[in-house]
């Protein structure tokens, strides 16, 4: 057995991570890779329904991407430009160990502007600037089940997306508003694909659910640890559940982002004192970044990151 | 003055080296090798082997080691090092009748062709802590059998089987075995699913499962039939020579619990099986996994789920502690964007209900009450 | 000296990918694209030189996507020796003799039934067949009239012509959906993908 001396590379401290010899290209072997590939286009033949396959284990913990992380290796190739974000964010740490995973294995080169990205990988959010039809949306999915909190049995919530019975959710929703006098669902909002699955769009604030609806970009879900794969094809009908006298709305804010004045992003709160004094930002530091360099004169340094 | 928060590069590469250096410890203390690890930590590497499905000593003692002990963690590395492994074939099935025996134990019989095995075992110990190890005491060579160990070791539920008292175990069917390293599990899963899935799932998991039938959640009256631990050799026929080759030997423990029988009119009681195996010498695990086994064949023995251990969505789908560990462990990941939504909907809550900023909180539930 | 024979008798003609790996997957994004955006007419730029009566996006589609665990029945008329050694040795696929029993099938414009072909079922709707169709057209010529997912408004092409019955036997398998067979059309090194869900007006 050869164990080799890998510990010697580490400890380098170089911006862009060195290329990990002995691995596959994006760490996945090939036979992984093709079984993957069939699974993804199945998921997009059959939008919404979530795909069995065989998952494998990752060299991140479960619940941290793995989904993600293998459909994005075994989308990508040597000419795709990838950016990785998480909360809306690229230099979260989540996504700066999944766009550095990729860096190594795949030597493939990376990007924080969203319009310069083929893929994206994200966990939470959708990008605030409108996706092409030249990218891919990746998104990382914790529970793929939309109906996993009403029904627990997999052999039951199958058998409902089978024959589309979805009673059951939409009690859900109904007793939620006789509770409370609205949904209070706000993120892993449900929606339905193309008037027929129930899906989950994974927990992004439902804020970002209305630009899944005819996104012109192809957008694949991954779920590692319960193995699924599901997709939503460019262009779909993707409708958040709601009643029609309970139609379905998304957060808003009275406040504009402290950085860049945006008052139609998605914003973080963030806690600045001991009083509790709170600011907004941005949640998609992209975003954030590129409105604060139209601002030229902004409070903000050119770094964009102080005020 | 706000400076937005950078998760940082070079935050994340100081993290690693902090924990690098927390593994190390005192570099004025001798630094572990992975040798001793092998030798002196065996049953640390048996598990780790037996719940990342792979028998490989010098890289579950490299596991170990990097893994500052943390032995979910050690799994954890070695599985994800598993699947980068090419698959080149699959081996001969193992037939644990030949197994080259260091104990052997039955607790339903006094007596059986080939006797008690007491071997390696903690079971004969008063657990006081030896101070004499402490002190880096020398070890009593153990005495040697008189003769060689019996070769014959027929397996008890073989001797029962005789009888026609234990129900055959026979392949359901002669499709090839579901594979859980490269499918994922379907609903109902067949007993190959199942013990695939129990082979590698979590000790402590299996553990209080078995324990939790053994005080009446999903009864099955085991018995231990028999636990067996020693070593056995790994055949391979490679296409090309069209006959088996030894490639290697292995440890394996094996526990074959006899439980509750059934019977009915047309058939004569029989006494029923559940089924543990695992790499190496690892009795509490193998035991558990029989206990658990026999619990979810309910739909095979016409029984009913009534407690947990006999439900195999709720059994199967929450044994692995790789799965398991890194899903409790991503709350620790950001959620600010969510906890944000939840935020804008509590307050609008909030907002709704009236409720002035002074009041005390109330719990959600007596706020729509009021409303 | 025999045994060497036995082997360079069993090597199959023609060229597959250079790098399987990368080549492999720039082929399944196009298959993917193809998938993603029914109607849309794609082409396979990978250097191959497959056995006829193998297509090159044919070829590609199987080099890209076949391993140990694929089923795949070829129809009889693209059947031959050499199509099979050159798939079997590139791929390490298995041959079904059934249609119902693969996960694939090749075929070219005389389509049996489509009750023939798996088309999963509700509860695996994925555990149906693909169908590669090797036809003499495929262009933007306003044969067929596409909509559905994918597509933004609708989307005008043709596959040539496929066999009497099939579109509308296709229509009426619509009606099963989740059940369904997704079809990809190639001709030389273009190809044209219909998802179940695509949904076709002949005009």
């Amino acid at each position: 057995m050869a164990i080799s001396n890998q510990s010697e590379k580490a400890g380098n401290s170089t911006e862009t991570p060195e290329i990990l010899e002995g691995y596959n290209f994006a760490y996945l072997d090939d036979q992984t890779k093709r079984m993957i590939r069939r699974a993804i286009l199945k998921a997009v033949a059959i939008p919404g329904y979530q795909v069995p396959f065989g998952s494998r284990e990752m060299p991140l913990p479960f619940g941290w991407g793995t989904g993600g992380i293998q459909i994005t290796a075994s989308i990508i190739g040597k000419d795709d430009i990838l950016k990785v974000i998480d909360q809306g964010a690229d230099d979260t740490t989540n996504a700066i160990n999944i766009r550095n995973f990729f860096g190594k294995t795949a030597g493939i080169e990376t990007t924080e502007k969203t319009t310069e990205a083929t893929v994206i990988q994200t966990r939470h959010r959708i990008p605030e600037n409108p996706l092409s039809a030249k990218q891919i949306l990746v998104y990382q999915v914790p529970i793929p089940e939309p109906l996993r909190w009403l029904e627990q049995r997999e052999s039951e919530t199958r058998k409902m997306h089978a024959l589309a019975e979805y009673g059951v959710m939409h009690v859900g929703l109904y007793e939620n508003i006789a509770h409370f006098g609205r949904v209070t669902t706000s993120y892993n909002y449900p929606v339905q694909v193309n008037d027929r699955y129930i899906m989950s769009p994974s927990p992004i604030p439902k804020f970002d659910n209305p630009k899944m609806d005819k996104m012109p970009a192809l957008q694949l879900f991954g779920a590692g640890r319960e193995k699924r794969i599901y997709a939503v094809p460019p262009f779909t009908k993707v409708k958040s559940l709601d009643f029609e006298d309970h139609p379905f709305a998304i957060e808003s804010w009275e406040e504009s982002c402290a950085l860049c004045g945006s008052s139609n992003s998605f914003l973080d709160e963030v806690i600045i004192d001991d009083e509790g004094s709170r600011m907004f930002v941005c949640s998609d530091s992209n975003f954030c970044r590129e409105e604060t360099e139209k601002i030229k004169d902004g409070p903000v340094t050119s770094s964009g990151e102080t005020l | 003055m706000y400076v937005a928060v950078k998760g940082g590069e070079s935050a994340i590469k100081n993290s690693q080296e902090l924990l690098a250096e927390e593994r190390r410890g005192d570099k004025n203390v001798k630094e572990l090798t992975l040798d001793q690890i092998q030798n002196q930590l065996s049953l640390s590497l048996d598990r780790v082997m037996a719940e990342a499905s792979l028998y490989d000593r010098e890289l579950a003692a490299l596991a170990v080691k990097q893994s500052c002990g943390d032995l979910v963690e050690a799994i954890f590395l070695l599985r994800a090092y598993r699947t980068t492994l090419p698959r080149f074939g699959t081996t001969v099935p193992i037939e644990t009748a030949n197994m080259s025996i260091r104990r052997r134990i039955s607790a339903t019989f006094k007596d059986l062709p080939g006797g008690q095995v007491l071997g390696p075992s903690f079971d004969y110990t008063h657990r006081l802590l030896d101070f004499s190890l402490a002190a880096n005491g020398d070890v009593p060579e153990a005495m040697e059998a008189d003769g060689t160990v019996d070769r014959n070791m027929p397996r008890v539920t073989d001797l029962l089987n005789n009888e026609g008292l234990i129900e055959e175990e026979t392949a359901e069917d002669d499709n090839e075995p579901f594979d859980l390293t490269r499918e994922s599990l379907k609903f109902p899963a067949d007993r190959p699913a199942r013990l695939q899935n129990l082979a590698r799932g979590d000790e402590g998991f299996l553990l209080a499962l078995a324990y939790s039938t053994q005080r009446g959640w999903g009864r099955n009256h085991p018995f231990a039939g028999e636990i067996r631990m020693g070593e056995l050799s790994i055949e391979f026929i490679p296409d090309e020579l069209g006959f088996s080759i030894e490639i290697g030997e292995i440890t394996i423990t094996e526990c074959q619990m006899i439980n509750q029988f059934k019977g009915s009119s047309d058939i004569p009681a029989q006494f029923t099986r559940g089924y543990g195996l695992s790499f190496g010498h690892n009795e509490r695990k193998t035991m558990a996994m029989g206990i658990v086994d026999r619990a979810l064949r309910t739909r095979e023995l016409d029984e009913h789920v009534q407690a947990p251990a006999q439900d195999e969505e709720f059994v199967l789908s929450h044994s692995c502690n790789v799965e398991a560990s890194g899903f409790v462990q991503h709350l620790k990941l950001p959620h600010y964007v969510d906890f944000q939504s939840e935020l804008v909907t509590v307050r609008a809550l909030r907002g709704e209900a009236n409720i002035d900023k002074t009041n005390i909180v109330k719990p959600i539930s007596d706020i729509a009450a009021t409303e | 000296m025999s045994i060497n024979k036995h082997v360079i008798d069993d090597l199959p003609t023609g060229k597959a990918f250079n790098n399987p790996s990368h080549d492999s997957q720039s082929v399944f994004r196009q298959i993917l694209k193809s998938m993603a955006e029914p109607g849309s007419i794609l082409t396979i730029n990978a250097q191959l030189v497959p056995p006829h009566p193998l297509s090159i996006a044919t070829a590609a589609i199987c080099l890209s996507l076949f391993d140990f665990e694929t089923n795949l029945w070829i129809e009889t008329s693209l059947k031959t020796h050499e199509v099979i050694k050159y798939l079997k040795f590139h791929t390490g696929l298995k041959i079904a003799d059934k249609p119902k029993k693969a996960s694939f099938c090749i075929l070219g414009t005389s389509i049996p039934s489509l009750d023939e072909f798996c088309a999963g079922t509700a509860d695996y709707p994925e555990n149906s067949s693909t169908l590669i169709i090797q036809t003499d057209e495929i262009s933007t010529r306003a044969q067929l009239q596409f909509e559905g997912p994918g597509i933004k408004t609708n989307r005008y092409v043709s596959v040539g012509s496929i066999n009497k019955g099939f579109w509308s036997d296709r229509e009426e398998l619509q009606s099963l959906f989740p059940r369904g067979l997704d079809l990809v059309f190639t001709q030389n090194n273009k190809m044209i993908s219909v998802p179940r869900t695509t949904k076709i007006d002949v005009l």
